[in-house]
């Protein structure tokens, strides 16, 4: 008796807990690590940057305006004889902030709002769904123009406009996943038991769905750095003098011809952590999907 | 049956189902890349329309250029599904789906 319950225990602790199992696999997976590795490299660079970059990112110095790369400016300087490397390092910062903020609004919503459509079906469903299929009707740049006219341009109304324009597309995965849950046998089993609606949809099911979740979220991300990035190019994101990349660009890619360095190197920035957002979620949906 | 006709009449129609999907769904981000794409390079298209007239608060013209843009996303939508009704028999025929 005493033998078999150490047997027992033993083998229970042999077997790794599948959140040690999922970051053993996510190790594995050179696709996430690449990924991973370039964000993080951008998240500490928006975290740490201006403590160790060697210019004021914000400091003019119009004497020394649009010199080319150089062992002073590894980077060159702008118009306004800022220095490029400087500002490439710190503009990561903001869009740091805005997008997963908003990445995350939109979650917490659309995963609400999918549970409850999902969970209860019927008219609610059809009333959401309706609503959810007007908002997809519309592209998500030229919504979020709309609305960030009428707000006023600022960081938290980017969040806030970001954020909602996700939460339908959020909520149409959520739902169709909670469609395949609600009519398993322990949901039964908890309507039996009497429990609230309440508690079956977010301590019973959402943990069931948590990977389709997770998966849409990441790559909600980099749709949201990309939609950041685009609002702030147009001069509806984030606000001067914020040294953001999308705002460099813009102000200063009629001299792309003469100044490359002006540009290419936030546009490189950009690109450079969309991809590595994208392939992070790549690898992460591989190896939660398997 | 000749090799043609299994490819162009009976292959391609399935294949192009998904095909025809992602097609229609790229085309929202068109669209939004529209208005950057015409302001990048001074185009005077409806992107810009909307563009120049977010910056000047315009409302009107705003609202019409969204309405616009929205009218050809629904109608190419609708297109979409009439070209999925026409190549997949099991919906144009009210099989089960």
């Amino acid at each position: 008796m005493a033998d078999s319950t150490a047997l027992k225990a033993n083998v229970l602790s042999k077997r790794p807990s599948p959140s040690t199992e999922l970051f053993g696999r996510l190790r594995r997976s050179p696709m996430f690590l690449a990924g991973a590795g370039t964000v993080l490299f951008w998240v500490l660079c928006a975290i740490f940057g201006k403590y160790f970059v060697p210019y004021d990112p914000l400091a003019d110095d119009i004497l020394n305006s649009l010199l080319p790369p150089s062992a002073d400016h590894w980077l060159g300087t702008d118009q306004l004889g800022r220095d490029v490397f400087s500002r490439v390092i710190t503009g990561s910062r903001d869009i740091l902030t805005v997008a997963p903020i908003a990445t995350l609004l939109g979650v917490i919503a659309g995963t609400t709002l999918g549970l409850i459509t999902g969970y209860f079906g019927g008219v609610v469903d059809e009333i959401v769904g309706r609503i959810v299929d007007a908002f997809l009707a519309l592209p998500l740049i030229i919504v979020a123009l709309l609305a960030l006219v009428a707000l006023g341009a600022s960081n938290a109304t980017v969040i806030f406009v970001i954020g909602l324009s996700f939460t339908p597309i959020i909520a149409k995965t959520v739902r169709a996943a909670v469609l395949a849950e609600r009519d398993l046998d322990y949901v039964t089993a908890l309507h039996l038991r009497r429990e609230t609606h309440l508690y079956i949809m977010f301590v019973e099911i959402l943990p069931n769905v948590a990977a389709p979740i997770i998966v849409e979220a990441s790559v909600r991300l980099g749709y949201a750095i990309f939609s950041v990035a685009t609002l702030s190019f147009l001069g509806f994101g984030i606000q001067p003098p914020s040294p953001d990349w999308g705002l460099t660009i813009a102000s200063n890619y009629g001299l792309v011809g003469e100044c490359y360095w002006t540009v290419l190197f936030d546009a490189i920035a950009i690109a450079s952590l969309v991809v590595g957002v994208n392939l992070a979620a790549d690898g992460l949906q591989r190896v939660l999907h398997d | 049956m000749p090799r043609s006709t299994v490819i162009w009449r009976h292959v391609l129609r399935n294949a192009l189902l998904p095909t025809i999907s992602v097609i229609f769904t790229q085309l929202g981000y068109l669209i939004g890349g529209l208005v950057v794409v015409e302001t990048l390079f001074n185009y005077r298209g409806i992107g810009a329309l909307i563009f120049s007239a977010a910056k000047a608060k315009d409302f009107p013209m705003l609202e019409a250029g969204v309405l616009t843009v929205g009218i050809v996303y629904t109608a190419s939508s609708i297109v979409a599904d009439w070209l999925f009704f026409m190549l997949n028999p099991r919906l144009r025929l009210g099989g089960r789906r």
